[in-house]
């Protein structure tokens, strides 16, 4: 048979329209996601490198081995070096300790440099072509600690240079926000002139590279392997925390949503395919009176199942195509117009996408359907066939799995959502099949409308079953768009910190204290002495025992220490007690280093503080949020119990853009302290989270209007049915009152079922990827639950009723003959 | 495969057929059916509702299994046949007529008669054939439209045009006038003799309309489960 005459009789079947229909609407849904995703989240990843500086770093204490360089350059990749140390930046008689880089004029590979010519001037994007020889850049806190205009003549090392340009922005400069003085660019070819760079000296090299994804991986996968002790890779994923995980939450937010469609599909699918193989049920009858094997019975589904789901993920994937076009285009303000061209990812996805439900779905009433025994031909009603529903439950299970696993690729993420989905439909069936049990109970001796509710037997549970779940898709991601999205974004308050004030001498916390206090400004001040862990329960430690590269790395640096009175806010306590006023012993200690060194609470640590060891016990594990802009620590001490060791001290605080002179003014009473300003990396944040939040909305909307086509496609899979039960109605002289009646409570009790049930779930489920995806508190929205059952209530009732009215116009005689037909 | 020099179309021993009640009882439908019926003849059984017409049609097709005996389908013992083997020695052998047509609703008419020429692969011109077989019923100005675009007697032209298009050596008619009014019924029926003689095909036709059964050469009546020869 050629392919047109496949789809030309398949066509013709009601359910394969159906089948189509809703597969259309599936792979539509999935690759509009997906092509939308694919460029936004690689626009994000674009905009996160920027703040890098490049798309992979390799940081060293030593110069690179020349071997680095030269595979990079055999893989196409463009290179930039940094080598950055602490000096002293003179002017006459003032001294300001800078972070000195001498940078390769190719700085930075991704992103900008900002300058400007005035201290209070705009800025403007800058090339580090244009910082010649002699002349060096800085952040505007060195200008106003040494209370020096642009274009001074400052020393650094043995030369002296022409501080010609305020550097306002440069990448690669929140890598840790805790050791920085103000920035200075230098040019590298400077850097031997100053005599700074000497065997001995601690400087740091970086090496930056960057190009195509493919590139950026061979790089990875080759340098892996290669890197020394004292050689450390930073990717995205780790160079920059904060960014790092606002674009893990962005993707799984947007994964979520991009699943919630495929479930709301899936439904469709199932139903269709369940009235298909019903109603094909006397086809394959025939066909076997005719001699047909089941073989040949079976080729002849699969290659209209086949070509159909095809033909629908091809069309579907051009209208992704499109409609992703048109949410890039209508967005194009917030996203910008930049976005990398979509690739073919989505296409193949989508594709998939559609066998995998098709097949799954399908598979099993296929082969039950393939197994009609031919004798069925003489009864007039095909047999009700449940055998095979364990079968079926499986490919439908294994199917959204599949389907969940290929959207996010993230197996714990698809392992939540698959089994609260499980949870959902067994709930729901459970819940529903009680419901009508009751129901049935009721409508004795009731009249007629309640009576009719209780014989709609099985097709009642299903309805609520499918509702339920296409309801529960809803309002999971309205949960999680509104609720979670606006909890997210608050998690960074306007007037979050954006200056961090660091070492601070202890003799000089209550004078800035109380000039902050003067500018209403009411600090947490916190000591911070840095100590390096050398034993844990009194065994000293080894880093070769760690094979974790975290572990490792945290061994080899030093450990920022501090100790408060007040448990810190944006904490959450997870085990032990927090330290009572009058304590002195004692650690809490963050739950990422408890696992990664394997210790319990009651295990002790060591700290080398000065060359003073300092052991304490582990009295309590906190969960730190890493993303609020405060200080925040890894280990903390008892109130007091560090007073006597060496410490300086440290705070973040919000200097409103109006009073610009705080921060200046500061410094220049405390000179030792240096000031970090955080603002630009901020700015970066909310504007990626913002971008997040319109493209979970964008596609919000999208996943509502496939709920819509599935609510239908499911009124419509049952009409045959209903359309028979109508005529068999009016013929034993039921009024179209009644009729109509019988309808709207029927729709009405379906959809307030299942609209308290999605809302209950959507409740629990939302508030369990809250917790446990996103690392956000939870919070109970009763809302939600009420806005389910009413919105499920009206919306089945006028769908239900708006798709059965035109049956109730039609005469009984009519009806029957299109049943028999 | 098939004995060509055999007398009998259909021939049957000992025949039974019971089934399984819920509290673990049987009901036998049909017990000790022995008949033979020869080739080229046309047999009618007859019987009340609910008297086994039916299953004893399904059995003789090879459409269901016996409970005991045997059925001899064109000389081929079907006992020892698991569904798929019955099914290839129905394949261009055996037509079928239902009462309510089964028409494959998303196939146009010919497509319908097409239908038993593509599953037996050997006819050189299917397309040809089904046009004449189309013909045949008075029906080839109907040959693109729908089932659902056709009046009840049409389908059954169809549906005769479709079981006679592979000239089968057996045709079974399950009430093939069944749904029809009494004109096109007349039509219908004298449509179906004259195709099983033109043919030469066996009919075996199942009725509750004792005048279309005497108009069979043989015919049966079941009485309580067994065949009683009509005069």
């Amino acid at each position: 048979m050629n392919l047109l005459k496949i789809w030309r009789q398949a066509w013709r079947i009601d359910e394969m329209r159906l089948l189509f229909l809703a597969l259309l609407v599936s792979v539509t849904a999935v690759t509009s996601v997906n092509f939308f995703t694919d460029r936004t989240e690689r626009s994000m990843t674009q905009q996160a490198t920027k703040l890098l500086g490049a798309d992979l770093i390799v940081r060293s204490s030593r110069p690179l081995s020349e071997d680095y360089l030269s595979q990079a350059k055999q893989l196409g990749l463009q290179q930039a070096e940094i080598i950055s140390f602490r000096s002293v930046v003179s002017v006459g008689d003032s001294l300001q300790l800078s972070d000195v880089k001498a940078v390769s004029d190719t700085f930075p590979l991704r992103g900008n440099v900002e300058t400007s010519s005035l201290l209070d001037g705009r800025s403007e994007v800058d090339s580090l072509s244009n910082l010649k020889s002699g002349q060096v850049w800085a952040a505007p806190t060195l200008f106003s600690s040494l209370e020096i205009p642009p274009n001074t003549e400052v020393r650094i090392g043995r030369s002296l240079f022409n501080l010609n340009k305020v550097l306002v922005k440069s990448p690669n400069q929140g890598a840790n926000v805790f050791q920085f003085s103000p920035e200075v660019l230098m040019p590298l070819a400077d850097l031997p002139a100053t005599g700074l760079l000497t065997p001995g000296s601690r400087a740091r090299f970086s090496y930056l590279f960057s190009g195509t994804d493919a590139q950026v991986k061979n790089m990875t996968d080759w340098l892996k392997p290669q890197l020394k002790t004292g050689e450390r890779l930073e990717t995205l994923d780790d160079g920059l925390p904060s960014v790092g995980t606002a674009l893990q939450r962005a993707q799984r937010f947007l994964n979520t949503a991009a699943l919630l469609s495929v479930i709301l599909a899936g439904a469709a699918i199932a139903l269709t395919s369940y009235s298909f193989s019903r109603h094909e049920t006397h086809s394959v009858a025939v066909l076997k009176t005719m001699g047909a094997s089941r073989r040949r019975i079976l080729v002849r589904y699969l290659s209209q199942l086949l070509l159909t789901s095809t033909a629908a993920a091809i069309l579907g994937a051009i209208l992704g195509y499109f409609i992703q076009n048109g949410i890039a285009y209508m967005l194009r303000d917030v996203i910008g117009t930049d976005l990398p061209a979509p690739s073919l990812v989505p296409l193949i996805t989508g594709l998939l996408t559609a066998w995998i439900m098709v097949f799954s779905f399908s598979s099993p009433q296929l082969l039950q359907l393939v197994n009609t025994a031919p004798v069925q031909i003489f009864q007039n009603q095909p047999q009700p066939r449940s055998n095979r529903w364990k079968l079926l439950l499986l490919t439908i299970m294994s199917g959204i799995f599949a389907l969940m696993w290929m959207q996010t690729q993230d197996l714990k993420l698809s392992a939540f959502l698959f089994l609260g989905t499980l949870g959902a439909i067994l709930v729901f069936w459970a819940v529903s099949t009680l419901l009508l049990s009751q129901l049935k109970k009721l409508s004795r001796n009731r009249k007629y409308s309640a009576r009719a509710l209780s014989s709609a037997g099985n097709r009642l549970v299903l309805l609520v079953v499918v509702f339920g779940i296409g309801l529960f898709s809803l309002l999971l991601l309205t949960a999680l768009r509104g609720d979670l999205l606006d909890r997210w974004q608050n998690s960074i308050p306007d007037d979050a910190p954006n200056n961090f004030l660091i070492n601070i001498q202890p003799d000089e916390v209550s004078k800035l204290r109380a000039y902050l206090n003067e500018n209403k400004i009411d600090p947490d001040l916190y000591p911070m002495i840095r100590g390096r862990l050398v034993a844990m329960n009194d065994k000293p430690v080894v880093i070769d025992d760690f094979e974790s590269p975290r572990a490792r790395r945290l061994l080899q640096r030093e450990f920022n220490l501090s100790s408060v009175e007040a448990f810190p806010e944006a904490n959450i306590l997870l085990e032990g007690e927090w330290f009572k006023p009058e304590d002195n012993q004692g650690f809490s200690v963050e739950e990422g280093v408890m696992e990664r060194f394997s210790l319990v609470l009651g295990d002790t640590m060591t700290f080398d503080i000065g060359g003073v060891q300092f052991t304490q016990t582990i009295t309590s594990v906190r969960r730190v949020n890493w993303d609020n802009l405060t200080p925040n620590f890894f280990v903390l001490g008892a109130p007091g119990s560090m007073e006597n060791l060496p410490q300086t001290w440290i705070t973040s605080i919000y200097a409103p853009p109006e009073n610009r002179s705080l921060v200046p003014d500061l410094i220049k009473q405390h000179p030792s302290v240096s000031a970090i300003n955080i603002s630009a990396i901020m700015t970066q944040i909310k504007d990626l989270i913002g971008k997040a939040a319109f493209a979970v909305q964008a596609i919000f909307a999208f996943t509502l209007i496939a709920g819509i086509v599935v609510l239908f496609a499911a009124l419509q899979s049952q009409k045959a049915e209903r359309r028979k039960e109508l005529a068999i109605l009016k013929t034993i002289g039921a009024s179209r009152k009644q009729l109509r009646q019988s309808i709207l409570t029927e729709f009405v009790v379906v959809g307030a079922v299942s609209g308290f049930l999605a809302g209950l779930f959507a409740v629990l489920a939302s508030n369990i990827a809250a917790y446990a995806l996103f690392d956000l508190e939870p919070s109970i929205n009763l809302m939600l639950i009420l806005i389910g059952t009413v919105a499920g209530a009206v919306l089945v009732g006028i769908a239900g009723y708006l798709n059965l009215r035109p049956l109730l116009n039609v005469a009984p005689a009519v009806l029957f003959q299109e049943h028999a037909e | 495969m098939v004995d060509n020099t055999i007398n009998y179309a259909l021939e049957t021993t000992a025949l039974g057929k019971k089934i399984q009640l819920k509290n673990n009882q049987s009901l036998s439908i049909l017990h000790d059916i022995t008949l033979q019926i020869p080739q080229g003849s046309s047999v009618a059984i007859t019987g009340a509702s609910g008297s086994g017409k039916t299953t004893l049609l399904g059995l003789l097709a090879g459409l269901d299994t016996a409970s005991t005996g045997d059925v001899k389908l064109l000389g081929q013992s079907m006992v020892d046949l698991d569904e798929d083997q019955r099914a290839a020695l129905r394949l261009g052998q055996v037509g079928f007529v239902f009462q309510s047509f089964h028409l494959m609703n998303n196939l146009s008419a010919l497509e319908n008669i097409l239908l038993p020429l593509e599953l037996e692969q050997s006819v050189s011109d299917p397309h040809k054939a089904a046009l004449e077989a189309l013909e045949q019923v008075g029906l080839s100005n109907r040959a693109t439209h729908l089932p659902t675009q056709l009046s009840g007697g049409e389908q059954q032209r169809v549906a005769l045009a479709r079981a006679f298009v592979n000239k089968p050596k057996v045709l079974f008619a399950d009430e093939p006038t069944g749904n029809l009014d009494q004109a096109t019924s007349t039509d219908i029926e004298q449509l179906l003799f004259k195709l099983q003689k033109d043919n030469n095909s066996t009919l075996v036709l199942v009725t509750h309309d004792d005048a279309l059964a005497d108009q069979c050469q043989i015919h049966y009546r079941i009485v309580d489960g067994q065949l009683v020869t009509e005069a």
